[in-house]
């Protein structure tokens, strides 16, 4: 590649998806280069999709089938005539054969050249070339066919050990070990499971850094020979092996330590013949500060935004400026100069329940809006009378505020170095797509969204309202970023943002990154990769509303669906709400929150005075117990009084914003977006309804219990019943007989017609009542057959209408195979399962 | 359309004392209410609920669209006699999805649900609610028949409840039974005339006759499911259409059974968008006199009930003993006519009598606000024919085919309270403010009357009159008479539909103009308007 003559891109094929095709497609949308991207059947409608000039369709929806699959991506390029290929991140990205396959077809690779991939690829020949090139590293020993180290070797190494596949990536293939005799049966689990993930069993011990804190340099090499290290990030708070806070600079790297990486990174990466972007990984002993080589990840980050923010550099330009052989512009080397500047951190927001063991959540986003820096919960007030799936104009984030601030911090305009974003090019306005209507694209920027007071925000997203996260995907739905002066100011804007974030769908990690961003530790700088597990989640995933912010959104979510059914009324609709002349019991609503073991339910009982425009009753209990009443009610007013009760009362009301005030006089606002569900068959009309809060105090997502449970059974479930009088004629099956839907279960004569009564769902006959000759009756219960260990029956994730479902929040949308309860006549056979 | 300039002084002295009377008088109507909404007392709700059940007023609420309004009618019926007050019904107006629908549901813990003669009354008088109106009918059944002992008021006269249904039927307007326990003998009739049936599996019984009734009359040994039980009649019988598994079901298949009417309005709707009015409706409680003899103006009432208090007024220049004019309430056209200060002279009725003319004319409703001392009386009115025009005015309510609504906000005496379409002139709906009186004449002149004619008829007799009897006689005329012309005691012989709070006065016409408007309005045609 070095030296290689100058080639133009003019169309750029992003082999990715989600929030990293977006971001490359606005770098080169903005440098004139054409944008394709490339989708499964199941990203057919996604923003990455609609923003893209071209789009080529991979059939099929697993990521083997689509974004793994080389042909079919080099067929892409060919096909919309590409002349580059940028990988993103995962997938293909650090696939060397990939990278050749490219390369082969004609096609610009924007990333290093194969030969970098493949020797970073395998970790233990990347160790030895480390070693060799004088990077520090860790000892390590590699397990070649039966090999086993002696006592030696292994006190060389130090224990504990950790056991690691040389192909391996994201903890796969790893074990600890802290027992010597447990070290043969480690090396032969990771051996069969690198084997069987990566196709290479090869493993190797390496000392285990107990807590390390983990530190990365991102490198920038060209094809004229110039690498150079763009100062580092610190990745130690990660879940599982996944880092989900991100920062630069690292708090514990001053300029020496940052120069000493930065040599050891460049080394790396000359090791190896690197070119583009890449990252070079550490891990640093918080004990000793001994820093060792990890591995290289020849790609750009995840991470790469907070790069960008301290060093005020668009790194995919730059790939894209080195891909076409150009060399590293100056501002590169002025930048390093420069030193990181401000600090900047990024939250990765992912749909998963971090509380349920981090178990990926799926299904449609109602609603996805990060308020601007300056503005209150939600920004602007966007209506909400939306129905589910819609496109809501919700691009709440991409204001731009450009008043400097003023007297708030004089000593801005005194900070010269202070960078600006790369100045982005006004944003054409382009029209929806005719084939797709229904969504009218959205241009992604990765430029600053939101800036206010001394802070920057940027949301990196790979979805909007009316997305649906699919369970094919890596389930992370956005980064946010924040670039401010001091490290203790970014932490605290990210907090204040995420926590301000409506994020209506899918259960997401948003409370535990505040509660991270906020912890004392992380405040103080004291990140090391353990630090989850150490604090625990029954902390940090708990959620940010406590018990008396749950119960204020119950009620903003309650008296928000009655103002919404007062709206919808068709008659009376005028009249005040609720009205009685003669006042008898109070309006009723129950609320779920949670699932399992963690759900909670409130319920939220009330009355409006003769005006409609006051409460004049208001009861509400948490998990059965009275928690909170009206707060001027009187004894004797309806409500009976409890002790300790919260006092409430609501001002300003509507169907999406209510005010719920405190009896000692605080008023909080809430945004309340309702999402109505499918109804299930015999419910009400309107079906269930998911109401999300959003408010100072946290946010909830609360699921109306409706007030006629559907259909339930009118016999014992499964009962098989006389049609007409008649005698048996035949008995066709014994108790125990497993039966589907539809088979014969007796057959009556009557009236010189023979009668078949045939099972109403599969499963087991638990009774047979009649014999072959008996006389039976109208309604006479003849065979019973329980559904209940059929396993071939419903599948038991999708008929929960009361969102008890972890995994998305409707469960008849979600569900592919439709298998809900189709009519009243599924009913009896859902309730016994 | 001009705004009321309403004049009342909320500072003043008389609005407070007026104020303060008047929510006396609420707070004893609201301790009858209360009696009605306990029902059986607390041993019996108690006893009750312990059956799993729910309580009548509980039924019903579970039945109404959420956060819909619900209007009770006759809440007060059979106050002073020996039944509880309520009647043993409930029964009232409400929103079943969607739908405007009369309600009325046994509550059986008064007497397990029995019906007394004032339930009798109070279930005629929904009935024609329902079928004046076009409403559909929910019953929410749950009855252990006839009060055996007052079956002599009740059994011949009785026969109309299940005639009415079936009549109600005839008018396609569908009625509903839900229910919820024992409905036997006569009672099993109001199942039996319903179009839609809905029984509750071990609860709803529904026979003609009993386990014992059935050994006396036949011998045959059989027990309650057999005769009448829900699976039987939804299996065997058929009588029933639908059997639900618990009350919560059976409301669920009665709201389901209305929503498949595919029930349409046929009302020309309303006029405009509903508006507010400029004054505070609170304030309607200081207007209406604490003194009934004191006079006060209706337009105080109207700029305080219509839509925006806007108010043309008709004719303001003539006859202002009574005001008429045109209004909205909440959207919904209507002309009103206001007693002012009380007497109708010759002048008033010419005036009412094309006020309701034009109002039929244009098929708009009529709203009477009662507060007249009756015709004027006297030579001079006598021979200026004040009998030919009230009778015009009679004669030209009667006669009026727009609906009517009928509040006496004060007084109604003598034919007063005929010409301004008392109860015997069927208006819709008629409601009283907690300080309304209504009698053939005040409690006052009525003793008076009697005395005079005691002295003339002593005289005639030459005796002595005795004046200390005539005094006690006096007095105890005039504390019947207002006693009987008490709101509280014309309501619990359902000579109105409620009394109601004067601050619910806009919201209760707006109910029932929306109710009204599930039919077309058809004036009276025929004639030109006669010029009077």
């Amino acid at each position: 590649m070095k030296g290689a003559p100058p080639t133009t891109i003019r169309t750029l094929l992003v082999a990715n998806r989600g929030e990293i095709a977006r971001r490359i497609f606005a770098t080169a949308r903005a440098m004139g280069i054409t944008c394709v991207a490339v989708h499964s059947d199941a990203d057919a409608e996604s923003p990455h999709v609609l923003e893209a000039d071209l789009s080529v369709r991979l059939p099929g929806t697993s990521p083997a089938d689509t974004y793994l699959c080389t042909d079919l991506l080099v067929e892409a390029c060919l096909a919309s005539g590409a002349d580059a290929v940028h990988p993103g991140y995962g997938f293909l990205s650090e696939s060397a054969d990939f990278a050749r396959a490219v390369l082969d077809a004609g096609v610009t690779w924007v990333g290093p050249p194969p030969t970098a991939i493949e020797a970073m690829g395998s970790k233990v020949t990347a160790k030895d070339l480390m070693r060799a090139a004088g990077v520090p590293t860790l000892p390590s020993f590699t397990i070649h066919g039966d090999s086993t180290p002696d006592e030696d070797e292994l006190a060389a190494l130090g224990w504990p050990l950790l056991v690691k596949a040389s192909a391996g990536g994201g903890g796969r293939g790893m074990r600890l070990v802290t027992d010597p005799d447990d070290l043969a049966a480690a090396v032969s689990a990771a051996r069969r499971e690198a084997a069987s993930a990566f196709g290479d069993g090869t493993v190797f011990l390496e000392r285990f850094v107990t807590d390390p804190r983990h530190i990365e340099v991102q490198v920038l090499a060209d094809t004229q020979g110039t690498t150079v290290a763009l100062f580092e990030r610190e990745c130690s708070i990660q879940r599982r092996h996944q880092k989900i806070v991100e920062e630069s600079p690292s708090p514990v790297v001053d300029a020496e330590l940052r120069r000493h990486l930065g040599d050891a990174a460049v080394a790396a990466a000359r090791a190896v013949g690197y070119v583009n972007a890449g990252t070079v990984e550490f891990v640093l002993e918080p004990s000793t500060g001994e820093l060792s080589f990890l591995e290289m990840n020849t790609r750009l980050q995840v991470e790469h935004p907070v790069t960008e923010a301290v060093s005020g550099l668009d790194l995919v330009r730059l790939q894209l400026l080195v891909a076409q052989g150009l060399p590293l512009p100056e501002e590169v080397h002025q930048a390093i100069a420069a030193g990181p500047i401000g600090h900047a951190v990024e939250a990765r927001l992912y749909a998963e329940d971090p509380a349920a063991g981090w178990l990926p959540s799926t299904g449609p986003i109602h609603r996805f809006a990060v308020s601007p820096l300056d503005r209150p919960t939600g920004g602007d007030r966007t209506p909400t009378a939306n129905p589910v799936g819609e496109a809501l104009p919700t691009v709440r984030a991409r204001t731009v505020s450009s008043e400097p601030p003023r007297d708030l911090h004089p000593a801005w305009p005194a900070w010269p170095a202070w960078p600006a974003w790369p100045a982005w090019p006004a944003w054409p306005a382009r029209p929806a797509r005719p084939a797709r209507p229904a969504r009218p694209a959205r241009h992604f920027r990765p430029a600053p969204s939101s800036e206010a007071g001394t802070a920057t925000l940027r949301v990196d997203s790979g979805v909007e309202t009316g997305s649906v996260v699919s369970p094919h995907y890596d389930s992370m739905l956005a980064k946010v970023i924040i670039h401010a002066r001091s490290r203790a100011e970014a932490l605290s804007a990210l907090a204040g943002v995420l926590e301000r974030a409506e994020l209506h769908g899918p259960t997401t990690n948003r409370d535990l990154l505040v509660r991270i961003l906020r912890h004392d530790d992380v405040v103080a700088g004291r990140t090391d990769t353990g630090l989850i597990d150490r604090v625990g989640l029954d902390t940090l995933a708990s959620p940010l509303a406590d018990d008396h912010a749950l119960v204020r959104h119950a009620v903003a979510a309650a008296l928000a669906a009655q103002v919404a059914r007062r709206a919808g009324a068709t008659v009376q609709a005028s009249l005040p709400t609720g009205w009685r002349n003669s006042p008898n019991g109070l309006q009723w609503a129950s609320l779920t929150t949670g699932s399992g073991e963690r759900q909670r339910r409130v319920e939220v009982r009330y009355r409006f005075d003769r005006t409609g425009a006051r409460l004049a009753a208001l009861e509400v209990d948490l998990d059965g117990a009275r928690v909170a009443q009206l707060a001027d009610d009187q004894p004797g007013a309806g409500g009976e009084q409890a002790d300790g009760a919260d006092r409430l009362d609501v001002t300003s009301l509507s169907t999406d914003h209510v005010v719920v005030v405190d009896a000692s006089g605080v008023s909080r606002p809430y945004r309340v977006h309702r999402v109505p569900l499918d109804p299930p068959p015999g419910a009400e009309r309107t079906g269930p309804v998911v109401t999300y809060v959003d408010g100072p105090d946290g946010s909830s997502r609360l699921v109306e219990v409706e007030r006629f449970a559907p259909p339930s059974a009118q016999l014992a479930a499964g009962s098989s019943v006389s049609p007409m009088p008649g005698g048996v004629t035949r008995v066709a099956v014994a108790v125990g007989d497993r039966v589907e839907h539809g088979d014969v279960l007796v057959v009556l004569e009557a009236m010189k017609m023979e009668h078949t009564v045939a099972a109403a769902t599969g499963g087991t006959v638990t009774a047979v009542q009649v014999a072959a000759g008996d006389q039976v009756e109208t309604g006479q219960v003849l065979v019973v057959v329980s559904p209940g260990d059929d396993p071939t029956g419903d599948d038991p994730t999708g008929d929960d209408p009361t969102g008890d479902d972890p995994t998305g929040d409707d469960p008849t949308g979600d569900d592919p195979t439709g298998d809900d309860p189709a009519g009243p006549a599924a009913g009896p056979q859902k309730e016994a399962r | 359309m001009p705004v009321l300039a309403s004049t009342l002084d909320i500072g003043s002295p008389e609005y407070r004392s007026n104020r303060d009377a008047l929510l006396a008088a609420l707070a004893e109507v609201e301790a009858q209410l209360a009696l009605a909404r306990d029902g059986g007392g607390p041993r019996y709700r108690e006893r009750h609920r312990q059956r799993g059940k729910l309580l009548a007023r509980e039924r019903v609420e579970l039945l109404l669209d959420r956060d819909s309004p619900f209007l009770e009618l006759c809440p007060l019926a059979g106050w002073g006699s020996d039944f509880t007050v309520g009647a043993s019904v409930v029964a009232g107006i409400g929103v079943v999805e969607g739908v405007e629908c009369v309600i009325s549901a046994n509550d059986p813990t008064v007497r397990g649900g029995a019906m007394n003669p004032y339930t009798f009354r109070k279930s005629a008088r929904i009935s024609d609610i329902a079928l004046q109106n076009g409403l559909p009918i929910i019953n929410l059944v749950e009855s252990g028949g006839a009060d055996l002992p007052s079956q002599a008021e009740l059994f011949i006269p009785g026969g109309r409840a299940f005639r009415d249904l079936t009549r109600h039927s005839a008018a396609a307007l569908p009625t509903i039974a839900l229910v919820f326990g024992n409905s036997t003998a006569g009672g099993a009739y109001v199942p039996g005339m319903s179009d839609y049936i809905v029984m509750i599996e071990q609860r709803s019984k529904v026979f003609l006759g009993g386990p014992p009734l059935v050994k006396m009359a036949t011998g045959e040994e059989s027990n309650d499911e057999e005769l009448g039980g829900a699976s039987m009649h939804a299996r065997v019988s058929g009588l029933a259409d639908a059997l639900a598994v618990d009350e919560h079901d059976a409301i669920r298949l009665g709201r389901q059974i209305v929503r498949r009417l595919h029930w349409r309005k046929r009302g020309p709707g309303p006029a405009q968008s509903p508006e507010p009015p400029r004054y505070d409706p609170d304030e309607l409680l200081g207007i209406a006199s604490a003194d009934p003899k004191v006079p006060f103006d209706p337009r105080d009432v109207l700029a305080r009930v219509v839509d925006g208090s806007r108010f043309d007024e008709f004719k303001p220049l003539y006859g202002s003993s009574l005001v008429t004019g045109w209004a909205t309430i909440h959207g919904y056209p209507i002309g009103v006519l206001a007693n002012h200060r009380g007497v109708l002279f010759s002048e008033e009725a010419h005036k009412a009598t094309q006020f309701i003319q034009l109002a039929n004319q244009i098929d708009v409703p009529l709203l009477f606000l009662q507060n007249t001392t009756g015709y004027m009386v006297g030579k001079e009115y006598e021979q200026g024919g004040i009998i030919k025009h009230g009778a015009q005015m009679i004669n030209a309510v009667t006669n009026s085919s727009v609906p009517h609504l009928t509040v006496n906000i004060g007084a109604s005496y003598g034919a007063g309270n005929y010409g301004m379409c008392g109860r015997a002139y069927e208006p819709r709906f008629l409601f009283s403010w907690p300080n309304a009186r209504s009698a053939v004449m005040g409690p006052t002149q009525l003793a008076g009357v009697l005395s005079i004619v005691g002295r003339q008829s002593a005289a005639s007799r030459g005796l002595p009159f005795d004046e200390e009897a005539d005094a006690a006689m006096r007095a105890a005329v005039e504390a019947q008479i207002e006693a009987e012309s008490l709101p509280l005691f014309l309501s619990g012989r359902l000579y109105d539909d409620g009394v109601i709070d004067p601050r619910d006065t806009r919201t209760i016409l707006g109910l029932c103009l929306s109710v009204i408007d599930t039919q077309p309005i058809a004036g009276t045609r025929g004639y030109g308007v006669f010029r009077m």
